[in-house]
């Protein structure tokens, strides 16, 4: 009882800030895993809306009947308005906020019957063919004034009661007279927009010719237009219209010349449905809607030729629709089962004649189709059925964005907005549906991110990277090469550090006196701390334009540093077993630094000559290792027999060790020290002859069949290349793997060591058959380690390459990493958008990477300290 | 003994096979030790060399060229000449004098050079402007556009007269008569002509010019930024006001009775809480009476966020007549600010009209052009205050030129860049880069050391455990510019965004409140499956502690969770820095908070595993006393285990601050900026502005050797610039290495 009596209780405070402390650390504890967690979800979630649809209002915003039903709807670059242009000429602007139409003007001159109608998607000119075989050019252009009133004006009558908010934030009224006027409130006033036909002067194709059925418009240059058109009777006709500037800035004269297309008409063949102007030569492309397709070129003066004719549909298939794409290099057709297919022009390869060829296939469905709108900005099309649905779909990553099912009344005209936040479908009946939708991602797809996608331009289905150019271009956001840089610098750069941190590390742990090893590692672990800007920086001011300037001293000392050092080993045997142990590490140290400088200095003064020998000047061009890289020009042999000599001398290497190398020890332990050094530098002799005479051989048989390594490792020289970015990274990377390897090597227990030498092994036996297996994995995940530090480095890749995304083995050509992408891409990127959620999807790439080297390097050392700890 | 011996030993030893020693192996590895050892030395010497070279005074030679032309120029490295078919050399070399029409540097065959000498003269003239200018000081004056009057006394041609640079001869230049009978004249007053006479009078005069225009740059650059400063806050706070006047009231809160009822109804719980939780015994059978206790707490809790946040008077607006008579007080006081913005800046233009009078002639030798005052002005002589430093290379001994170049170290770490970064100092730089790692130690240090005494101290080694060493060798192993795309997507947009303006789309109230609710209950949950979690003393665990147990961790986790997304979608937050959006984010964009933020995430792990490391050195039996001795657990923590884990610590924080020093890649997407006149930390109440871009040591290297424009001018400074930065880095790194050291020493082996 005393006893319990005698205890002092613990104070509250302290009691109090015990538990308090308990739960601040386990909360900080947990947020070290939680940050990690939120670094990965916060990728996840940045990435991930990029493989998510559209979120598309199933209803549509806006219902709006009109009389004269239009044939082509076409936005204005804001996407505020929607232009509805009749077959009549009569052009109506559709609000699309408030669905209020404004007005009509007439795109055609009073007197003047129009045939056909036609809207470009670009750039909203109007081409109408009249009946009179001529053609006229048309477009409608707004323009306001301010008007200094703080109110609507009277004039402008409010529309209905429960919208007149909008009136506050910003939206436009009709006026009662029905013109084509808007309101807008603005600063100090309302700004009234008013929007008016601009007409030009119709202009004949010839004297007494019929109705132009199909017509099609492009402006080649800024002062010249090209018109197709094909008149009723099948007679088609070409002509260009240069407009004549005058001096005294009076509207300018425009100058019509028509040139016939050699077109044949018979009285069986209907008439062309559709004429475009296609590719960069503005060919004439007609389709004939049961299915054929003709394209005319303009040969040598002013004449035009039959370029080819084939079928665009398979036989028994109709084509119901067709529009030109955004850009003019590709036509949009769609057919009465319910595709639509792209073509676009491609360039024959080898100088043979550029064709026409179907690049993909949009979309299956079993009603016919009846129209198809093409976007202004991006390559979304819409497409219309004869059954009144309407799908949105990205041309590029071929993503269906949205679809609406219809009422049965056919689609006559389906538009969509630039930022395709909406889209516009006119029924037959004369309905006008505007749907407001969320596009979400449109060019973000699987495969448009990692796959090859057939881009315009490009001959075949490729993978690019190209995220940002000319409004009107097409994204190209393919992964792919990004990863292929980023493996390209890891690899060469591992290639360099792996073998020489390990076997530095080998020797450190080993062979090098204790004392030594106290300097020499934390000297090499400073290293490490070095900032990789600094690295960038000398890789790019300093190593670049040296190797640039040593190119064959570089790559040949890479060759014969390693022989020089073997000979010097080979003349270090030479000597007597009692001279050798009396000489102390520091001198042997010496003798190993004057062979590398022996094997550098051999290197740089034979380099330009076997440069000179084996890639000698051809044809007075660029002469030696880089003009051979650049011109492309000269024998492939010298390229393959400098590449074949690594193989060569690994498989001459390994031939003798399984072969003859034990024998061969057996042979040098009968020899006196002076014997075996010249053995074994006759072996090496023997060694080198055959490697070299090994990699000619190759080289010859490669060249032989024809290859070239100038299309795959080689190519180009490009003074900030992979094999800079290679060494500067190695250097890098060296502290970290050589640090690690060192500790595994040093982990293994002494014991073993004594056990080993106890057993009268020497202390290379004892290195390569009792420690190195033990540490093998420690080594391993050494290297792994090294690996992720490498596939994530910034600014040296930033810094040292050109960071031109292309997709090449060449070792003297540039790349671009993921990380690397970042840096430059993503301070520009606005936030939120498709470009923006694609970098953080690399950012997510290279996470993952990483994340599995780690854990790969994690599980092999956790693995390899089991062990040890068994041992 | 002897018989032991078998009389055949000698024959069976066997002399080590030559091949056992495995000779040329042995020696590749040595080359593979010695080329890394070469990489690094190579490395470190290139930098202390090109770096340490820049300011070293170089002889200023004047080449004259077989045809006749002649120019000065500081003589740099040769090479072999490439449009000489005889095999000559060519030499580059460093001509200034960018504004009459040369470029930086120039290289020479030695073919075509006459003679080349080294007059003792000749100058090296280090400007603000248009970088150096080679020639030789050939006259000091004052240049001043006088008025005078009809009866006012003029001064003659050739009169000697004192000035407050001393006496002066007058020359003038140009009269013209006013009609008053007046005149106007330019008239320069020659302080000093001609060699020896020109030098002395400009090494007297200079120094003083120097002083005043430090005087002036003083007012230039502290007191109208920050006169800028407030009257752009001022700005700030009448937008705010105006918007609180215009918004209209978020809508009713709840009514005055509701409100009433549900602070009379919170007043009981909180009593009735406080009262169960006394009343109960600790320990024993009544959990549920315990429970009953905490449930009437949560109820409390939830209450008072209700009567504090829907309270009835709530509403961001103001009457109009205080928002009026707030902005009238305003606007006064922004009127008082800008006048007196004007007078500051009136003076410092009258000073520096009245500094720049002082001119100095330094004459190129071909064609005696001098050095203009300013592109657009050829013909005038330039400013003395424009004249940095003076160097007459080729006169200077050892000492003289070690001062130079002492001198110009000293510039370079305590001024300000001048032209683009080509010239002058890196302070604000090395201020930027000191900041940040401050700034991220401090938030570092805590959350490393509270992680690391979590894993080591408290937590059961277990799966919790074995999860979190994962994370931390994977938040190792990301690549930094990973960390920089978190840190701007989650820090600068998220958090800052929220920050600036509240939460994106805040919850609609009902719902948050029913979220509120719903985070009630498993707090709750939490509570009560804790008290059953909590096994019987001298008991082993039940199925129902364990079960218990697990679902107190679920119910936790899930509660945090509940919590942060209760707090990042708030209705009732509208953020604190609305009033300067969209155009002008405040946290919402980059800054150096978020940056050092960035950088502490990055560098916890080092933190982390330094401070384990430690921690786990302290002998167990230190804290087995400890707690023998009636210490708590908290109180062993910190007088014993964090005491003797200091060293550890501060090692850790070391290498964290050398990491984030040297950091680029994270922080081109955070905020680092080329340039930023205002500085992260200022004389400006806060002091520490951490929303402000900031400059750094590793990012200017970048900048200016790859985004300059004349990158071959910036190229030596870029040097310096690395040597600079890995001085620092390395200096912290060879500290955190020696700290180690001492620790491995007092502790043994153990680490």
């Amino acid at each position: 009882m005393t006893h319990a009596s005698g205890r002092r209780r613990t104070g509250r405070l302290v009691r109090v800030g015990d538990r308090a402390a308990g739960v601040v650390i386990t909360l900080g504890g947990l947020a070290v895993l939680g940050s990690m967690l939120a670094i990965c979800v916060f990728l996840f979630s940045s990435a991930a809306p990029l493989f998510q649809g559209g979120d598309a209002e199933p209803e549509p915003a806006v219902v709006t009947q009109v009389d004269r039903t239009p044939t082509s709807v076409v936005f204005d670059p804001t996407g505020a308005q929607a232009m509805l242009v009749a077959p009549s000429g009569h052009a109506r602007v559709l609000d699309i906020d408030s669905g209020l139409m404004w007005g009509a003007v007439s795109l055609i001159a009073e007197n003047a019957s129009p045939r056909t109608v036609v809207v470009s998607p670009d750039t909203g000119d109007v081409s109408v063919g009249l009946e009179d075989g001529a053609f006229q050019a048309a477009g409608v252009r707004s323009s306001y004034a301010l008007v200094a009133d703080g109110d609507p004006p009277s004039a402008f009558a409010s529309v209905e009661g429960d919208r007149a908010d909008r009136f506050v934030r910003g939206a436009r009224f009709a006026d009662a007279a029905e013109r084509a006027v808007a309101v807008e409130p603005a600063e100090g006033g309302v700004r009234v927009w008013e929007f008016a036909a601009e007409r030009r002067e119709p202009a004949s194709l010839g004297e007494g010719l019929s109705g132009v059925a199909a017509i099609a418009s492009r402006a080649v240059s800024s002062r010249e237009r090209v018109t197709a058109a094909v008149l009723e009777d099948g007679r088609a006709f070409v002509a260009s219209t240069r407009s004549v500037r005058r001096l005294d800035g009076r509207p300018g004269r425009e100058r019509v010349s028509v040139t016939p297309l050699p077109i044949e008409v018979t009285p069986d063949r209907t008439t062309p449905g559709w004429v475009f102007l296609v590719g960069t030569s503005a060919d004439v492309l007609m389709l004939w809607p049961d299915g054929w397709y003709e394209r005319y070129a303009e040969t040598e003066g002013d004449a035009w030729a039959l370029a080819e004719r084939d079928r665009a549909v398979e036989p028994g298939s109709w084509i119901t629709a067709a529009a030109p794409a955004l850009g003019g290099n590709a036509v949009l057709i769609g057919d009465d089962t319910g595709r639509v297919t792209s073509w676009r022009m491609t360039d024959g390869e080898d100088g043979a004649a550029s064709r026409l060829t179907r690049s993909i296939s949009v979309r299956e469905g079993d009603s016919p189709v009846r129209s198809i709108g093409v976007g202004r900005r991006d390559r979304t099309v819409a497409v219309g059925f004869e059954d009144g649905s309407l799908v949105l779909e990205n041309l590029t990553s071929g993503k269906r964005i949205a679809g609406w099912e219809g009422d049965g009344s056919a689609i006559v005209a389906a538009g969509v907005a630039p930022a395709v936040d909406a889209a516009v479908a006119v029924s037959e009946n004369g309905m006008v549906r505007v749907w407001r939708l969320e596009p979400g991602h449109p060019e973000a797809t699987w495969r448009s991110l990692f796959g090859r996608i057939p881009y315009e331009g490009y001959d075949e289905p490729t993978f690019v990277y190209q995220s940002t150019g000319s409004p009107g271009s097409e994204p190209k956001l393919s992964l792919t090469p990004l990863i292929w840089g980023t493996m390209k610098a890891t690899i060469v750069a591992m290639l360099f550090a792996v073998p020489l941190a390990v076997l530095a590390a080998i020797y450190t742990s080993e062979f090098l006196h204790p004392s030594w090893r106290k300097t020499v590692k934390p000297t090499i672990e400073l290293m490490a701390s070095l900032p990789s800007v600094v690295l960038g920086f000398i890789a790019a001011i300093l190593v670049a334009p040296y190797i640039a300037a040593w190119l064959p001293g570089v790559i040949m000392s890479m060759g014969v540093v390693p022989v020089a050092v073997l000979v010097g080993a080979g003349l270090w045997r030479m000597t007597p077993r009692g001279f050798r142990r009396r000489v102390p590490t520091a001198v042997l140290t010496a003798l190993v630094i004057l062979t590398i400088l022996i094997g550098v200095g051999i290197s740089s003064a034979v380099g330009g000559r076997v440069e000179a020998l084996l890639f000698a000047a051809d044809d007075g061009g660029a002469s030696g290792l880089r003009g051979w890289l650049d011109s492309g020009a000269g024998s492939a042999w010298p390229g393959w027999f400098m590449a074949m000599i690594p193989p060569a001398a690994a498989v001459v290497l390994a031939a003798w060790w399984w072969l003859a190398v034990s024998k061969w020890n057996a042979f040098c332990d009968g020899l006196t020290p002076f014997g075996a050094g010249i053995a074994q530098l006759v072996l090496l002799a023997a060694q080198v002859i055959a490697a070299l005479t090994l990699a000619a051989g190759a080289a010859g048989a490669l060249t032989a069949i024809g290859l070239d390594p100038r299309d795959s490792i080689f190519g180009p020289f490009s003074q900030r290349n992979t094999l800079v970015v290679g060494v500067v990274m190695g250097v890098a990377v060296i502290p970290i793997i050589f640090t690690i390897a060192d500790d595994a090597l040093v982990a293994v227990p002494k014991s073993l060591r004594f056990a080993s030498t106890g057993c009268g092994a020497t202390a290379w036996q004892t290195a390569t058959r009792v420690v190195l297996p033990v540490a093998g994995s420690g080594i391993f995940s050494a290297c792994m380690i090294g690996l992720g530090r490498a596939v994530g480095e910034t600014m040296i890749v930033l810094m040292a390459t050109g960071n031109t995304p292309e997709m090449s083995l060449n070792i003297f050509g540039g790349f671009r990493t993921l990380a690397a992408n970042i840096a430059v891409e993503l301070p520009e990127a606005p936030r939120g958008g498709t470009h923006y959620r694609v970098l953080f999807l690399c950012g997510l790439v290279l996470f993952l990477m990483t994340l599995v080297i780690n854990t790969t390097a994690e599980l092999v050392r956790q693995r390899f300290r089991k062990r040890n700890a068994a041992l | 003994m002897r018989e032991t011996v078998p009389p055949t030993h000698e024959r069976h030893k066997r002399r080590t096979p030559i091949s056992a020693h495995g000779e040329p192996a042995v020696w590749v590895t040595a080359g593979a030790l010695v080329l890394c050892l070469a990489l690094i030395l190579g490395l470190l010497v290139v930098i202390v060399w090109r770096g340490g070279s820049t300011f070293v005074v170089r002889p200023i030679q004047e080449v004259t060229l077989d045809d006749g032309t002649v120019f000065l120029g500081l003589p740099l490295e040769s090479e072999d000449a490439r449009d000489d078919a005889d095999g000559g050399e060519r030499r580059r070399y460093r001509v200034g004098n960018r504004d009459l029409g040369q470029n930086s540097f120039r290289w020479v065959n030695d073919a075509d050079v006459a003679s080349v000498e080294a007059p003792e003269d000749a100058a090296m003239v280090e400007r603000r402007e248009w970088g150096v200018f080679l020639g030789r000081i050939e006259r000091v004056l004052i240049v001043r556009n006088m008025r005078y009057g009809p009866d006012d006394r003029r001064v003659a041609d050739g009169e000697r007269v004192t000035t407050d640079f001393g006496p002066a001869t007058v020359v003038e230049v140009e009269a013209e008569g006013l009609e008053d009978g007046g005149a106007r004249v330019r008239e320069q007053l020659v302080l000093g002509a001609g060699q020896p006479d020109a030098r002395e009078v400009f090494e007297r005069v200079h120094p003083i010019v120097l002083e005043r225009r430090a005087a002036i740059e003083r007012l230039n650059s502290h007191r109208v930024p920050m006169l800028q400063e407030r009257l752009a806050r001022l700005e700030w706070k009448r937008r705010g006001i105006e918007r609180r006047v215009t918004t209209e009231d978020d809508g009713p809160a709840l009514p005055a009775w509701a409100w009433t009822v549900t602070l009379l109804a919170t007043a009981v719980t909180g009593v009735g809480a406080l009262r169960i939780w006394r009343m109960v015994p600790r320990g024993g059978a009544a959990r549920g009476l315990r429970a009953l206790g905490a449930a009437a707490g949560v109820a409390f809790a939830v209450g008072l966020l209700g009567v504090v946040t829907e309270h009835p008077w709530s509403g961001d607006s103001i009457s109009p007549d205080r928002a009026a008579a707030l902005i009238a007080d305003i606007d006064e006081r922004s009127a008082e600010l800008s006048s007196e913005l004007g007078r500051v800046l009136d003076e410092i233009n009258t000073r520096r009209d009245r500094l720049e009078r002082v001119r100095v002639e330094i004459v190129e030798p071909t064609g005696g052009r001098f050095s203009p005052l300013s592109v657009s002005e050829p013909d005038a002589p330039m400013a003395v205050a424009g004249v940095v430093r003076v160097v007459h290379a080729n006169e200077l001994g050892v000492l003289g030129k070690l001062r130079v170049y002492l001198a110009r170290w000293w510039e370079f770490l305590s001024e300000r860049p001048r032209a683009n970064g080509a010239e002058g100092g890196v302070l604000p730089v090395i201020m930027g880069t000191v900041t940040l790692t401050l700034l991220l130690t401090i938030a570092v240090v805590p959350l490393g050391v509270v992680s690391a005494l979590y894993l080591r101290e408290y937590a059961r080694q277990g799966l919790v455990t074995s999860l979190i060493r994962i994370a931390i060798n994977n938040l190792a192993g990301v690549p930094s510019i990973v960390y920089g795309m978190f840190g701007l997507g989650f820090f600068c947009y998220g958090l800052g965004g929220w920050v600036d303006a509240g939460p994106v789309d805040a919850s609609p109230r009902g719902f948050w409140w029913g979220m509120i609710g719903l985070t009630a209950v498993i707090v709750l949950g939490g509570v009560v499956s804790v008290m059953f979690a909590a096994r019987r003393p001298g008991r082993r665990a039940t199925v129902v502690n364990r079960v218990a147990g697990a679902a107190a961790w679920v119910f936790w986790l899930s509660a945090a969770g509940l919590a942060v997304f209760l707090i990042a979608n708030t209705p009732y937050f509208d953020g604190w820095f609305t009033e300067k959006l969209p155009e002008r984010p405040t946290f919402g964009g980059r800054g150096i908070l978020w940056a050092s933020l960035t950088l502490a995430l990055l560098t916890l792990p080092v933190v982390i595993v330094a401070t384990e490391e430690a921690i786990s050195a302290v002998p167990n039996s230190i804290r087995e006393g400890s707690i023998a001795s009636g210490a708590s657990r908290w109180q062993t923590i910190r007088r014993v285990v964090l005491p003797g884990a200091l060293p550890g610590i501060m090692t850790g924080a070391i290498l964290a601050m050398a990491r984030g020093a040297g950091e680029v890649a994270p922080l081109m997407l955070v905020g680092a900026v080329n340039f930023t006149q205002a500085s992260p930390v200022s004389l400006d109440a806060p002091f520490l502005h951490g929303d402000r871009t900031f400059m750094h040591l590793g990012f200017h290297i970048y900048n200016l050797g790859f985004q300059s424009p004349d990158s071959q001018a910036t190229e030596p400074l870029v040097w310096t610039t690395t040597l600079l930065l890995v001085a620092i880095v390395v200096s912290l790194n060879l500290a955190a290495v020696s700290i180690r050291a001492k620790l491995r020493g007092k502790h043994g082996a153990a680490i």
